[in-house]
């Protein structure tokens, strides 16, 4: 039997195995002598009989229905994900297991494996198709090489300010990505944004910050590969890394570009900071056909799985948005797209963020607040905090900046006569410098009318304190760049917990609206990459707080497509962050390349599923939050993509920060103007009448392609460009004198655009999506319902990805609208979202309505 | 009907139905010990669906040196840890109700009799779910799908007396449970 004798068993155990059977003839003799003579024994073993039986007893479960259609189905797609990723991860392997025809999905060529038919597989078809792989492998080499070798020069000879003029439009990416040269203004080397970032990061301290504590993956990923962009949780390649290291030049350029937004207060898509000039990007879908999506260097490393890449030749990449993905996503892995997006609205004033991170932990879902660094570095700096806080007070900062000086060490003052001082900018980075100068000016025009004496309309909120008691502030209107700079440091304030205290612990009353007065209408967005079950236990989660949260609600959009229709590829799995980090940091090249050991092989199968479930969370206002929604950036977000997160936060630095230097200077003047205009007592300076109507033409020029693109894209989601738009109509009104004539029109036209940027002036959304998730209402019924049936539906073991909108009851009057925005850009995400039907901007048109 | 390895051989020629005969063969098995081993009929499921699916990807991995079923049982039991393992625990009463639920009620036997099984039912699921992983995975696979201990050993990947002696510990736990669970009731 075993090394278990009868001398060293213990005799209930014995007495266990008798009962099965599992004795020897020894063992046997000694239990029976043992039953005869002990009664505690007969006793025990009878319990033990009746514990066996009652088990055995239960009712017999069945499924009920026929599995095997469902599951050859499915199969069928994990073979052929299973046969998208081999050749291309290891060749070497590829060898080893054969791939299956494309025309059959079964396990059919797998029979040259199998001992019984092996003579087939090596004197028949199989031989030519064991060969088929590695020249299929040589061939894809080749090709790369010559791909690469003829993009260089393109790249390296590409003028830097040869970028179209116009906005880059959301339908433009899969021009950009598709290799045109016009807009091909970067070189190899100027990928700044990963120096950025990297520098960054540096600056903050990160690196210095192990010392007695544990380093969470990142940082493990940053100590790894301090010189390396963090993409997701693979590190870019030496090579990519070493030739997309930037001038100084380049590197401010590229920084200005990242943050700058675009004419709608969108910030800059990932692919259009592409077009800024990020060299590394550009390769993907370069000149290659039949959407066969994946960078050449990817395909090289063999982790390239666009959507165009799972079966050569057959373009699964159904849906523009695939190749308007930015090439790092693409490059990386291919995470799900945004499938369903869910709000969860709070009873009370907050949202109980840290409540949410709760439930996350409870789903095992990793939460990756890209804030947390930041704040850890806070909380370890926070006595030169203060001292940074003064200075930055002292600069007029409001302290704001000046928190995020000390943190992200990148909003010094810049002296454009010291190295390192931003050049000029080019043509593309002008255009929405500009749009951002104007919206500055809507800002300024705003500070006039304040310093006037006018009020802001919007009504007090209460906000509980730390110590709990209630304090009033005044919320600010609209999101603007100051406002979204303040939420960028409340953020701090309250995710931090606590934040002002900078004790890092506690803090009564976290939440949406305690820190934030001036950002009453800001929201938290939690992107979850998970596994169904988890998204289903966490949405159960949610609504089993009603204890505590009484009224908490959960507004589902389900996403209207089935999750089991999704594109072949859209649920690969990936490795653990951890495991390929210990790989990667033993020896990165032999560890990716190779081949599992055959006995780990399946296992590291039996662990597929076990990939991370992961959460990212940031914190956007309401504009943000509609480009967000829009479906380009929807599916854009990438969990990995810390750059995104890093621009997120950071692309609404206010003047102070990473700015460009004619932005600053614009600024400076406008700021010049406004004294002049105080000055002068009550009459409009014409002077700043033609400043906001310059401002006001170039907001108008800058939005118009946007509207024409996201027509295209989403018809029904028109909030960004309306909201443009209407921010351009007063400024219009303002500099024609229509309404600032006097100071009272100064009061007049900051009203005006308060009003066109408060919430209630963005567009008004179809019938029945304007009324709030009403407290268990039939719509979030039926939509919690459609939500289980989908998540139901989905295959265990693929991740789904959920953003979850975070808002607080008090910013109810929102929440129908972004209930619609959230319909509409949940259905804009359908991978046929490339044929809508256009509509008006100024006719919303109707939300579908959640799917039962 | 063919045996195990004909439909393999079968499949891995090419044909699609004989898998989906090992498919219809085994799914209400393991099915019923995916139930008892997550208590979540939605996620035995969904595990169920999942190991026929990792079992036709890999089946040229399959070497025949154990019996199919006890293979598929590895696949299963795995997916099942791994998925329970990320969530939280579930031992509720009204979910193994929920599970009980489907049981056949047998006519023959009266209401008294019934609601005893139906409360002794639960009192086990109960208990069951409160066991530890291992503990109840080789109970389950003990009790409920009549492995002995060679092929447990090869579904867990333990050699034989570990499997003895840790089923003899899941045996003492279950009962202490299952004493908990009553004097909970009952008290």
């Amino acid at each position: 039997m075993d090394d278990m004798t009868p001398e060293n068993l213990n005799p209930e155990e014995l007495l266990s195995a008798y009962l099965d059977g599992e004795v020897t003839a020894d063992q046997r003799a000694q239990v029976e002598q043992m039953l005869a003579s002990d009664p505690e024994a007969r006793a025990a073993l009878e319990e033990l009989r009746a514990l066996g039986a009652a088990l055995q007893s239960l009712p017999k479960l069945t499924v009920g229905e026929d599995l095997s259609e469902r599951v050859l189905r499915r199969a069928e797609r994990a073979m052929l994900e299973r046969q998208s990723t081999e050749p291309a991860v290891a060749p070497a392997d590829a060898q080893q297991t054969p791939p299956v025809s494309k025309t059959s999905s079964s396990p059919t060529t797998l029979v040259d494996k199998n001992p019984t038919t092996s003579e087939d597989g090596i004197h028949g078809a199989g031989w030519m198709r064991r060969l088929a792989w590695p020249m299929a492998a040589i061939a894809a080499t080749v090709l790369i090489m010559l791909v690469s070798q003829k993009q260089k020069p393109e790249l390296a000879l590409a003028p830097v300010n040869s970028a179209p003029q116009a906005p880059p439009a959301p339908n433009s990416d899969a021009g950009v990505t598709h290799g045109d040269s016009e807009s091909l203004e970067a070189a190899p080397d100027e990928s700044g944004e990963l120096f950025a970032e990297n520098e960054f990061r540096s600056k903050a301290g990160w690196e210095n910050k192990k010392g007695g504590r544990e380093l969470d993956s990142f940082e493990l990923n940053q100590e790894a590969f301090p010189q390396q962009e963090f993409l997701g949780d693979k590190p870019l390649e030496k090579s990519q890394v070493a030739s997309s290291e930037p001038s100084p030049k380049e590197q401010s350029a590229r920084t200005s570009a990242k943050n700058a937004r675009d004419g709608n207060g969108r910030f800059a898509t990932s692919s259009e900071r592409q077009l800024q000039g990020t060299g590394q990007p550009k390769l993907a879908n370069a000149g290659s056909p039949n959407g066969a999506n994946a960078a050449p260097d990817d395909l090289a490393r063999g982790d390239a799985l666009g959507a165009g890449a799972a079966a050569p030749g057959a373009a699964l990449s159904d849906s523009p948005a695939a190749d308007a993905m930015p090439a790092k996503t693409q490059s990386h892995f291919t995470e799900p797209r945004v499938q369903m997006v869910v709000e969860v609205v709070s009873a009370y004033e907050a949202t109980e963020v840290d409540e949410f991170n709760n439930l996350l932990a409870r789903q095992n879902i990793r939460i990756d607040d890209f804030d947390s660094h930041r704040r850890k570095q806070l909380a370890q700096n926070s006595s030169s905090f203060g001292d940074e806080q003064t200075k930055s007070q002292k600069a007029g900062n409001l302290g704001r900046s000046g928190q995020l000086a000390n943190d992200r060490n990148d909003n010094r003052p810049i002296d454009p006569s010291k190295p390192g001082a931003k050049p000029p900018l080019g043509s593309q980075e002008k255009k929405l410098a500009e749009a951002k100068e104007n919206e500055r000016k809507s800002e300024a025009t705003d500070e006039i009318a304040k310093s006037a004496g006018q009020t802001k309309p919007s009504a007090p909120l209460a906000i509980r304190g730390n110590n709990g008691e209630p304090e009033t502030k005044t919320p600010a209107p609209a999101p603007s760049a100051q406002s979204l700079a303040n939420n960028d440091t409340d953020h701090f304030k309250q995710s931090d917990g606590e934040g002002g205290d900078k004790s890092g612990q506690g803090g009564g009353g976290s939440g949406l609206n305690k820190e934030s007065g001036a950002n009453t209408n800001d929201v938290e967005v939690v992107l979850v990459t998970a596994t169904p079950a988890q998204v289903r236990e966490l949405l159960n989660d949610i609504n089993g707080r009603s204890t505590q949260y009484r009224a908490m609600q959960l507004g589902v959009t389900p996403n209207l497509q089935d999750l089991d229709d999704r594109p072949a590829t859209a649920g690969k799995k990936y490795d653990s962050p951890v495991d390929s980090l210990a790989a990667n940091r033993t020896n990165p090249d032999l560890a990716k390349n190779a081949p599992p050991a055959p006995a780990e092989a399946a296992r590291a199968e039996e662990r597929a599923v076990l990939e991370p479930a992961r959460a990212v969370r940031w914190r956007v206002s309401e504009d943000q939050l509609a480009s967000l929604l829009q479906p380009e950036s929807l599916n854009q977000l990438s969990i990995g993509d810390r750059a995104f997160w890093s621009n997120s936060q950071a692309a609404e630095q206010p003047v102070d920060g990473v700015t460009s230097t004619e932005e600053r200077n614009g600024s400076e003047a406008l700021d010049q103007k406004r004294s002049r205009e105080e000055t002068a007592g009550d009459s409009a300076s014409s002077t700043l009448r033609a400043e906001v109507a310059e401002g006001a033409a170039k907001a108008t020029a800058a939005a118009a392609p946007q509207k024409t693109a996201q027509t295209e894209f989403k018809p029904t989601v028109t909030s960004a460009p309306a909201d443009q738009s209407g921010d351009a109509r007063k400024l219009k009104e303002i500099a024609s004198g229509e309404s600032l004539e006097k100071k009272s029109d100064h009061r007049q036209a900051a009203k005006d655009a308060d009003e066109a940027n408060s919430p209630a002036s963005r567009p008004k959304f179809a019938k029945g999506n304007e009324a709030p998730f009403g407290e268990d209402s039939q719509r979030d019924q039926v939509s919690r319902a459609g939500l289980e049936k989908q998540l139901r539906g989905s295959p265990p073991n693929e991740q789904i990805r959920v953003l979850f909108v975070l808002r607080g009851r008090s910013a109810g009057s929102l929440q129908g609208q972004t209930g619609a925005a959230v319909e509409s850009s949940t259905r804009a995400v359908q991978p046929n979202a490339a044929d809508p039907a256009p509509a008006a901007e100024s006719t919303p048109t109707e939300a579908t309505p959640a799917k039962e | 009907m063919k045996s195990d390895p004909e439909l393999i051989a079968e499949t891995l020629a090419g044909n699609q139905a004989a898998f989906g005969q090992l498919v219809k063969k085994y799914q209400d098995r393991l099915y019923h010990t995916a139930v008892h081993l997550l208590g979540s009929p939605e996620d035995a499921l969904d595990v169920v669906q999942e190991t026929f699916v990792q079992a036709f990807v890999k089946l040229d991995s399959f070497r025949g040196s154990s019996a199919f079923y006890t293979w598929l049982y590895r696949i299963a039991i795995n997916q099942s840890i791994s998925l329970r393992r990320r969530r939280r625990p579930m031992s509720s009463v009204d979910q193994t109700r929920e599970i009980t639920g489907q049981e056949p009620v047998d006519a023959s036997e009266g209401p008294d009799r019934r609601l005893v099984q139906q409360e002794r039912a639960e009192q086990l699921h109960a208990a069951l779910a409160a066991l530890s992983e291992e503990h109840r995975s080789i109970l389950v696979l003990r009790e409920m799908e009549g492995c002995d201990y060679e092929a447990i050993g090869e579904i867990l990947d333990l050699p034989v007396g570990t499997v003895r002696s840790r089923l003899h510990r899941a045996r003492v736990q279950l009962k202490e449970m299952l004493k908990t669970v009553m004097q909970e009731e009952t008290g």
